[in-house]
């Protein structure tokens, strides 16, 4: 085996099968099993008044006969993922602490600090059930990276739904970037292919991920900086950025902490520029949002719930932002009718943009 | 003293438990036949996802 991350990264043949166990399985939690669902919550509210928010859905989904085999699978899944991967990652784990060793022709910077605070909720959550999480250890990061590519094989494989977030960017031409909670980086990859002369930074809380991002980014010749700090408190000069991003994460944050970063992210904006951030909103069909948050909860997103109730166009004007924005986004031009007919089950994104004056 | 010799002794809990066994079941049943099909030459890789769901598809009905 080559030193290569992708390399020690990539399936092996015989790994194959029980990373399309886990695809099938969820094939059949978001098909048949969630088919099942529809119709028992179709018979349930036929002939009286159809709930219009998933509020007043709540108690008629919390009585359908199906519901504890969905959220039962829906669990199952998640561990099976982690620890199927985690295997995986076992087995190659010497020649993942190599790969990530410093090397001379390391690309950009990397900044971790010896003595970091992390956040309470951090510390103390293990978000996706991911044992341990994603910041103790370098294990933890590849279990991550490799489970992440699990979850969205087909279409996520080579990083393309952040390649379209990057592509769908209308932000003039940036020349100073901030990628925030960049995990592993694939949104940071992205907006360097997509802004090859700007200066890229990502930050994040886990140390791991940073050096898993710098390796990766080294292997693809993309030329940024990686640096260990929290989004509440941004280590950067007031106006330092012309774009700041965020991919799939403020939905993991407490309401406070999502305030709190997105005013530090205004305050190291200059005038005139843009925040975007990617994140999964409800669809509006009762049963699908009540189920979509069963499923944050399953999967442990603590603050799923509180922060899909929130308007994150009115937080961030209440963030020092002038203007703000949010509406659906729709990278692969999914099927038509797929968000709006409820017997199919959709994973929906909203594109969230703010400009600071 | 409890009745171990007559009590039901298996929980709401442990069916969770069972349930996930019976699962792993199917996917060390899947890894070998994806093992046995590359064996037999009838392991066409670009068919093993629609091979795999329909198996699962089969073993998980009686949940759906
Ligand atoms: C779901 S991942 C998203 C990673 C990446 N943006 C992407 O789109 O793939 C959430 C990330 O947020 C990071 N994170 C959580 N709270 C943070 C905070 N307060 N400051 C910086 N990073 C944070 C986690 O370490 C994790 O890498």
């Amino acid at each position: 085996m080559t030193d290569s991350i992708f390399d020690i990264l990539a399936w092996r043949d015989e790994e194959i099968p029980r990373v399309r166990t886990l695809l099938g399985m969820r094939k059949f939690w978001s098909g048949p099993l969630y088919g099942q669902l529809r119709e028992e919550y179709e018979r349930m509210t036929d002939g009286k008044p159809t709930p219009e928010t998933a509020d007043e859905a709540w108690p008629i989904v919390d009585a359908l006969p199906s519901l504890p085999r969905w959220a039962w699978l829906d669990r199952h899944i998640q561990d099976r993922l982690w620890d199927d991967v985690g295997k995986m990652v076992d087995d190659r784990i010497e020649a993942l602490s190599r790969s990530l060793q410093p090397k001379n022709d390391d690309l950009g910077t990397l900044r971790i600090e010896a003595d970091f605070t992390y956040p309470e909720y951090y510390e103390t959550i293990d978000f996706h059930r991911q044992d341990g999480g994603i910041w103790r250890e370098d294990r933890g990061a590849a279990v991550y990276a490799m489970g992440a590519r699990v979850i969205h094989v087909g279409r996520n494989n080579d990083f393309q739904l952040h390649d379209a977030f990057a592509d769908s960017l209308d932000a003039g031409e940036p020349q100073e970037i901030l990628d925030l909670a960049c995990g592993f980086g694939k949104t940071t990859f992205s907006l360097k292919k997509k802004y090859p002369n700007a200066h890229v930074e990502g930050i994040d809380l886990s140390a791991p991920c940073l050096r898993l991002g710098r390796r990766m980014a080294t292997e693809m010749g993309l030329d940024i900086d990686w640096r260990q700090a929290d989004m509440e408190h941004l280590p950067y000069d007031d106006n330092a950025f012309d774009l700041v991003t965020t991919t799939m994460t403020l939905h993991e944050l407490p309401l406070d902490a999502i305030r709190q970063s997105l005013a530090e992210a205004c305050r190291v904006l200059k005038p005139g520029g843009t925040l975007v951030a990617l994140e999964n909103p409800l669809v509006g069909e009762p049963l699908r949002d009540v189920l979509t948050q069963y499923h944050s909860q399953i999967i442990v997103e603590p603050f799923h719930y509180d922060f899909r109730r929130a308007d994150m166009a009115e937080f961030a004007k209440d963030a020092g932002f002038t203007e703000a924005e949010t509406h659906a986004w729709s990278p692969f031009g999914d099927k038509p009718g797929t968000a709006t007919n409820p017997r199919s089950w959709v994973t929906p994104w909203s594109w969230i943009q703010a400009y600071k004056a | 003293m409890k009745d171990l010799a007559n009590a039901k002794l298996l929980g709401d809990a442990d069916l969770d438990r069972i349930t996930s066994v019976v699962s792993n079941l199917l996917e060390e049943v899947i890894a070998l036949s994806e093992r046995v099909a590359k064996l037999e030459g009838n392991g066409d890789p670009n068919a093993a996802q629609d091979r795999i769901n329909e198996i699962i598809e089969r073993v998980l009905t009686p949940l759906a």
